[in-house]
């Protein structure tokens, strides 16, 4: 399974683990938006400066999903 | 006077100016194989491609599409990512390559296990399968990344083509802003409450969001489009104008029925080779003195042909005066053999064919003939000049162009159009018989009343369609989308 990547849209993260929509959910409430509403074609990076989320921490929370995804 | 190819043109430069057409669509209009270097058609197109490659040759600019595992890879790179520039056509072709496992998820997957059965609302329940789904976005990003490759540097027309690309006027967006996307969607759009069991529908939605402009055949299927987004995405719809706001972005729905070339099927039916060939197409099938109802369709279940071809059997058994004076004849490739459902039909339909034959046939008159295989337009018309009746029983259908191909065919005016009440063309085509597909011993009757009526009345109804169709050609539907951009 290929890492998540900054570049990656939020579109394709699913795509490397399904769990990932659950993440982009949690922070939905930091973005003020529905994130799988209205930032799917955005890059992971893009959607962090745009909604002032905290990139590292959103890729390592996607990372854990991934993990845990592919642990069972 | 009805629109045509220098109109068209004329549009087309008046309004965009030397801004290069680029069609996207998943197949090209023909299927190409390579003999000693030169590229030759193998497969004749469908009659919604047919219909684009007018659009095309009136126009010009850049096709791409995909080989959808028909050219190998080998084909495509030695020949160059432009395969095909001849000056027979006046515009290029730009083959993306596919490998079969990428066709199997993209196309017979997502594509036609998928959306297919969904928007029309189809007795097959559509399967919605993640590997298909990564896939099709795989695939729909691999069509963008060439797009973008041939557009990007300047203010191109993007023009996508149907419900296998649904992802791509959005990727293209997202990437270059100022380039003009629209797309046309050849098939039903479903209520919300059946598109809404798609698992990925959102992004189908975002996707299609993308487009500055994107056409359904229906006014039915738009409201269903514009409810579907301000259900699921939350955006702004105004019912009014037909306009949705998304992403600070405004996208334009329209409903424009797709039509056919007129004047081509005209011509090719008044050519002195193309009696000939009916008389011909008479004598092989001892059709002499028979009278002929004809199906054309690909052999899909959305078609209706299992109800059509127990039509006709309730036919001969309620007119058996007709036996031994009418045949029914069945034409249309058998299409995605790779998905179970469509060799079960076509298992399906040998078996009502060897029924009916041997129930009704003799040593000298066979009832219903088949042919499982793909015409090419100028037979077409030759089987629709034999056609007494044609049937048209789909289930769902988009639009359905062999309505408007058999009319054209009719240079006479005579026979009868059968139409299913649940095609696009029926909103169209007026004058037509209407049928209900599920009611197949109305359309039993309706065979008998459509051969009977008077020959005033045929002629009546069919230079109405004939005049409609002759007006609302291909020109005048290219025309009427691209002016709205």
């Amino acid at each position: 399974m290929d890492q998540i990547n900054p570049d990656m849209t939020v579109l394709e993260v699913p795509c490397q683990n399904r769990q990932a929509e659950h993440i982009f959910r949690k922070y939905d409430a930091a973005a003020g938006v529905c994130l799988c509403c209205q930032a799917l074609f955005d890059s992971v990076a893009d959607l962090s400066r745009k909604y002032g989320l905290e990139l590292e921490k959103l890729l390592a929370d996607l990372e854990t999903a991934a993990a845990s995804r592919s642990d069972r | 006077m009805p629109w045509n190819k220098e109109e068209l043109k004329k549009l087309y430069q008046d309004k965009f100016g030397d801004q290069k057409l680029i069609m996207v669509s998943n197949r090209a209009p023909y299927a190409y194989s390579y003999q000693n270097g030169t590229a030759r058609i193998t497969r004749p197109a469908s009659g919604m491609a047919l219909s684009l490659h007018t659009v095309m040759q009136a126009i010009g600019g850049t096709w791409i599409a995909s080989n959808c595992g028909e050219l190998d890879q080998w084909d495509i790179s030695c020949h160059g990512a432009v395969l095909l520039r001849s000056p027979k056509y006046k515009y290029t072709t730009r083959q993306i390559y596919l490998s079969t496992e990428e066709a199997h998820g993209y196309y017979y997957g997502f594509a036609n296990q998928g959306l297919w059965p969904l928007c029309l609302a189809s007795p097959i329940s559509p399967q919605f399968i993640q590997s298909n789904w990564y896939c099709y976005l795989n695939v729909n990003r691999k069509f963008a990344d060439t797009i973008l490759d041939e557009a990007s540097d300047k203010n191109n027309i993007i023009f996508i083509q149907d419900y296998h690309l649904a992802l791509v006027p959005q990727l293209v967006k997202k990437a270059v802003p100022h380039l003009t996307v629209c797309q046309f969607w050849h098939i039903p759009w479903p209520s919300y409450e059946v598109f809404r069991t798609c698992p990925w529908g959102r992004e189908i939605l975002a996707g299609l969001l993308g487009n500055d402009l994107l056409g359904f055949h229906l006014h039915s299927y738009c409201q269903n489009f514009l409810h579907a987004v301000e259900q699921t995405l939350g955006a702004i719809v105004d019912y009014e104008k037909f306009t949705i706001s998304y992403l600070g972005k405004v996208t334009r729905v329209t409903a424009s029925p797709l039509s056919i070339d007129f004047e081509r099927f005209e011509s090719l039916a008044k050519a002195c080779h193309m009696e000939n060939r009916a008389t011909e197409l008479r004598n092989n099938l001892s059709l002499q003195g028979i009278q002929v109802g004809l199906g054309v369709d690909r052999i899909d279940y959305t078609k209706g042909i299992p109800e059509r071809l127990e039509a006709v059997n309730i036919f001969f058994q309620k007119y058996p005066q007709y036996l031994e004076r009418f045949s029914f004849l069945q034409l249309g490739p058998i299409s995605r053999i790779q998905i179970p459902e469509y060799k079960n039909l076509s298992n399906i339909i040998d078996s009502l064919v060897e029924t009916i034959n041997q129930k009704y046939g003799t040593i000298k008159w066979k009832p219903v003939i088949l042919f499982k295989s793909c015409f090419f337009q100028e037979e077409l018309v030759a089987f629709y000049q034999l056609a007494d009746v044609m049937v048209i029983s789909s289930l769902n259908d988009g639009m359905n162009l062999v309505s408007n191909e058999y009319v054209t065919s009719r240079n006479e005016g005579s026979g009868a159009l059968l139409l299913s009440i649940f095609t696009g063309a029926t909103h169209e085509l007026t004058w037509a018989y209407k049928i209900n597909p599920n009611d197949t011993e109305e359309i039993a009757d309706i065979i008998y009343l459509a051969l009977n009526d008077p020959p005033a009345e045929k002629l009546s109804r069919m230079l109405a369609m004939r005049s409609w169709i002759k007006e609302h050609n291909i020109y005048y539907w290219a025309a009427q989308f691209l002016d709205l951009l």
